[in-house]
């Protein structure tokens, strides 16, 4: 008789949830089971029997769990020899990944500390990984994205006398045009000339424009240049025409459209009387190309020195060809082209260089703008991959150390019948977690430094590489980095025999120890070596600012060259705050103006090169530059044919001493004048330290014009805002049609060594970097230690041990690993900053002092990290350690 | 009864043979069995199905879900060729057993001559 209170589906759900939490049964098979109780229970209904006694009797026809769970398991191990393949596995089994994660997941909450010294220890490095690998990826990408940018060549030159040689990137002016007429597989030419002392204006807007080039109009077929307005094929053709960049445009026009509209020049080249009319509008250039405009304009027009093939080189000359592989034949055929027209001796050399080059290392002196260097972006690519490491060394160290902990769940797992793959499996999951997270924070990170470096101006907004590269590069770096940083512990655990692993495994030691010790000693090198690179920097960056100029560059503050020169020089040196104003061609330490002529000494048959100087005769005086024999110029007219020169020059001329070059005669050629020697300065710094200081001749031009470019003026201390203020009002007052810049010559000398500035901070910040990322790693394995010790530290008390004895056994180890890492470090770092430093030909020696100090450093470094845990394990109460145990 | 060892080394060429008829599922082959044995055969229903998803993995039979005639979701097996083979050599162990047997236990000239 059917039992009215019997729900068959209840039972049934009571029935299989035991087998359904079991992890012998996957949700198919109590699936299946279930399925063949019903049909038993169908078969016994319809024999007569009452549902609740058809239920007992199948599902005791069934078996009980018991019976039932070591068949199922049995046949799981069978599936898992049949199916070898890992990846297979994977796929198949998703619920064994599921299974990794989770009990990964678990492990990881229970040690909170170690995965957050983990996860911050490898955010950090992929962090700074990234950000390198983004900066040398931008540094990479330099004018590739022009279409052409496998068959653009810069044409450069060489030149080389006896003891001397040339490289320059600009050559003479009719060189383009030439080469295009005598060669027809030259597809095209662009020529760029820099205005110089460019002054635009619109209305009463007037701007100093040093970035006006002149041009050719195939720029649009060379460059990739994204014109927004205008017509490409006619934009630059006829002369007066210019193309702005947009954010040029606004500066100018504001929102009104600048196309037709016309700007006033003043500047070189060009004639007087050259006025524009804004015919393009082009983006703004992004920040991975050597060029550097923000306006071109019309080369048609205004080409002067057509026929110069001397020694005047104001011209850029690019050349288009119909592919990569023609530059070697043009190339051999330059040196008939010299011949043919005569440039010069057989001095002269001229070479295609790729653009794609330009960027990274190019010899070529004077570029659009300052290029980059190779070893730097090499150096920066290595610590990088060296702070990578370093974080997978962590993550390595902390896992396998870790591992002795874990051996006793290693060996339940094995004797519970785990397979070594499976275990690894395991590992590698739970790597992968921690990697995970780590790139989900070092993605963070990565955005708060790129912002942090680029507001401090350390590196230029990078051309973001798109996203999917940004990805791939991710997806890399996760799986090496779980393979790195997971394989190790990952197959050392697994290894484990289960009898050894489940005593605690006391006498497995010795094997990880050594690598360990040896990861210790990597990352502390590392970190020693960046710091000890920080501070050579530094050195060297000081002893540049400490160093004796051969000049004053204090309170000078430069202003453009006023056409009413004389009543604004008036002005100024009668004002109270200004000591001394002088008008000249160029301003020491700043590269704006450049100017080298042949001058021939007596006694000499052919002209040697030397830095020109055109200056009035306060020069010296404002620069407070000393003489070493004879005196300074004079505003006599007789005065105009005395030549200054300095030490360098006495020695290049072979005069001797100062005293004897006095009274020497001197041709300045291309003038030409021809002089007495007056006056030895001493010698002084015109461009960076990377340079010697090269020979000079100084002499002043009353009657001519086209040298006039600034006026330095020297201020007292005091005031120093009420004198600029001044300057200022009097210079506007006196040009109306100028546009007033002023800066100081301290900024233009610091502007100089920017890029080893910004090295320095740099390296400083990834050295603090990687610093962190080695205390973090020896803070966790330094605690794990003291807890391995636990036991020995408490007897050890009981015995009678004092706390700082037992500190000094805990920290005596590290501390020698430490002291290993700086011998290695210490002759690594020398090496690499005594090469760095002959870029410099005036730079500092290295100091043992700083080596001392450095290790002094990391060592004081290395036993704070570690006190932290030896004093927590000293000053522990032995009778609770002992009882852990 | 038969004892539990043979039933446990008979199982594995009973269900390859039942199947080499077609394909069929859990509770049938089960019952199939019971009723050939003629319940001479004992045991717990849940332990053939592991020794079906040995096979399984052996991949000497596959598995599907179906949906039967009544409307219930059922796990059919069927023979794989591999599994066709191995039946083929099951049996000829188990005609060299009986063979065997036979030769003592039937009148044979062995035995006679003896």
């Amino acid at each position: 008789m059917p039992s009215p209170r019997f729900d068959l589906d209840a039972a049934l759900a009571a029935w299989r949830r035991p087998l359904d939490q079991h992890r012998a049964f996957l949700p198919g098979d109590v699936d299946e089971l279930e399925e063949h109780l019903r049909d038993h229970i169908d078969r016994l209904q319809a024999d007569g029997l009452d549902a609740q006694t058809a239920f007992r009797e199948a599902t005791a026809r069934m078996g009980a769990i018991v019976d039932l769970e070591p068949e199922y398991e049995k046949v799981r191990w069978t599936k898992h020899r049949h199916r070898r393949n890992l990846w297979h596995e994977l796929l198949a089994e998703q619920t064994m990944l599921k299974n990794y994660l989770t009990i990964a997941r678990r492990t990881l909450r229970r040690h909170k500390g170690y995965a957050f010294i983990n996860i911050l220890g490898l955010a950090v490095g992929l962090a700074c990984c990234l950000l390198i690998g983004q900066y040398v990826l931008h540094e990479w990408s330099f004018d590739r994205y022009h279409e052409h940018a496998d068959r653009t060549f810069r044409l450069v030159f060489e030149e080389h006398g006896e003891d001397w040689s040339d490289y320059s990137a600009r050559g003479p002016v009719p060189l383009g045009p030439t080469l295009q007429a005598d060669y027809p597989e030259v597809d095209a030419v662009v020529r760029f000339w820099r205005g110089a002392a460019t002054v635009l204006g619109h209305e009463q807007t007037f701007f100093q424009e040093p970035d006006l080039y002149f041009t050719d109009p195939a720029v649009f077929e060379v460059f990739d240049l994204n014109l927004i307005a205008g017509n490409p094929a006619t934009a630059l053709v006829n002369p007066g025409s210019i193309v702005l960049t947009e954010s040029m445009a606004r500066r100018y026009f504001g929102d009104t459209n600048p196309m037709g509209e016309v700007l006033s020049h003043d500047g070189y080249p060009g004639p007087d009387s050259l006025t524009f009319t804004v015919t393009g509008i082009i983006q703004d250039l992004p920040t991975n190309t050597h060029l550097s405009f923000t306006a071109l304009a019309a080369l048609e027009g205004i080409e002067t020195e057509q026929d110069n093939w001397g020694s005047f080189k104001p011209i850029w000359t690019y050349v288009l060809l119909p592919d990569g592989a023609a530059a070697a034949a043009v190339e051999a055929k330059l040196t008939d082209f010299v011949t043919r027209h005569a440039i010069s001796e057989d001095t002269f050399r001229f070479h295609l260089e790729p653009i794609t080059a330009i960027h990274l290392g190019s010899v070529y002196r004077g570029a659009f703008k300052p290029g980059s260097n190779r070893t730097y972006v090499s150096l920066m690519g290595l610590i990088g991959l060296s702070i990578l490491l370093l974080a997978c060394a962590n993550f390595i160290n902390l896992s396998t150390a870790r591992s002795l902990r874990r051996a006793r769940e290693v060996g339940v797992r094995k004797v519970m019948g785990a397979q070594r793959r499976q275990l690894v499996m395991q590992f590698l999951g739970e790597a992968l977690l921690l990697t995970s997270v780590a790139v989900v924070v070092a993605l963070g990170l990565q955005a708060l430094l790129a912002e942090v470096l680029t507001r401090l101006g350390l590196v230029a907004a990078f051309a973001a590489p798109s996203i999917g590269w940004l990805a791939l590069i991710l997806l890399g770096l996760v799986l090496l980095v779980t393979l790195l940083a997971g394989l190790y512990p990952a197959f050392v655990l697994s290894r484990f025999h289960p009898a050894v692993a489940l005593q605690g495994l006391k006498k497995a030691r010795p094997s990880g120890v050594n690598l360990r010790q040896g990861l210790v000693v990597f990352q502390f090198a590392v970190s020693i070596l960046l710091i000890l690179s920080t501070a050579m920097i530094h050195q060297q960056l000081d002893y540049l600012r400490q160093k004796n100029l051969g000049f004053d560059k204090e309170q000078v503050v430069v202003v453009p060259y006023s056409p009413n020169e004389v009543p604004l020089l008036d002005a100024l040196r009668q004002h109270a705050g200004v000591v001394s104003a002088a008008v000249s061609q160029r301003v020491p330490v700043n590269l704006q103006r450049s100017d080298t002529r042949p001058v021939l000494p007596e006694g000499f048959d052919e002209a040697v090169s030397a830095e020109s100087y055109i200056v009035d005769p306060a020069f010296l005086e404002t620069y407070a530059m000393p003489m070493v024999a004879g005196r300074g110029l004079a505003e006599r007219a007789g005065d105009q044919e005395s030549f200054i020169i300095n030490e360098a020059a006495v020695e290049r001329f072979g005069w001797g001493s100062p005293e004897e070059a006095l009274g020497r005669t001197l041709t300045w050629t291309n003038g030409p004048t021809e002089g007495p020697v007056v006056g030895v300065v001493q010698d002084f710094h015109l461009k960076s330290m990377h340079e010697e200081i090269a020979p000079l001749v100084m002499h002043q031009r009353p009657d001519e014009q086209w040298w006039r470019s600034f006026i330095s003026v020297k201020i007292r201390p005091d005031q120093v805002g009420e004198t600029l203020a001044f300057i200022e009002a009097t210079w506007k007052a006196l040009t109306p049609e100028g546009a007033y810049a002023h800066f100081f010559i301290d900024d233009s000398f610091a502007q100089l060594h920017e890029a080893e500035a910004r090295l320095e901070q740099l390296v400083g910040i990834f050295a603090f970097l990687a610093v962190l990322v080695a205390c973090l790693g020896l803070f966790g394995l330094a605690a794990f230690l003291a807890e391995q010790r636990t036991k020995e530290i408490g007897v050890r008390k009981v015995l009678g041990a004092t706390v700082s004895g037992i500190v000094l056994l805990l920290s005596k180890d590290f501390l020698k690993l430490v002291l290993i890492a700086f011998l290695l470090a210490g002759p690594i770092a020398y090496f690499i900053m005594q090469d760095w430093l002959t870029n410099f030909a005036y730079h500092t020696t290295l100091a043992p002092g700083l080596f001392v100090g450095v290790g002094a450093a990391a060592l004081l470094l290395a036993l704070l990290t570690v006190s932290y845990q030896s004093i927590r394990a000293a000053t522990a109460d032995p009778v609770k350690s002992l009882r852990y145990e | 009864m038969i004892p539990k060892v043979l039933v446990a080394a008979s199982v594995r060429p009973l269900m390859l043979s039942i199947l080499d008829h077609g394909e069929s599922y859990g509770y049938a082959i089960i019952q199939r069995i019971h009723d050939l044995s003629d319940g001479k055969l004992q045991w717990t229903d849940g332990t053939l199905y592991p020794v079906l998803h040995r096979l399984e993995a052996e991949g000497l039979i596959v598995s599907s879900w179906r949906k039967s005639e009544v409307g219930r979701r059922r796990k059919y097996y069927a023979l794989t060729p591999a599994g066709q083979q191995a039946l083929e050599t099951e049996k000829k162990y188990w005609l060299d057993v009986h063979a065997m047997l036979l030769a003592l236990w039937g009148p044979s000239p062995q035995l006679a001559g003896a």
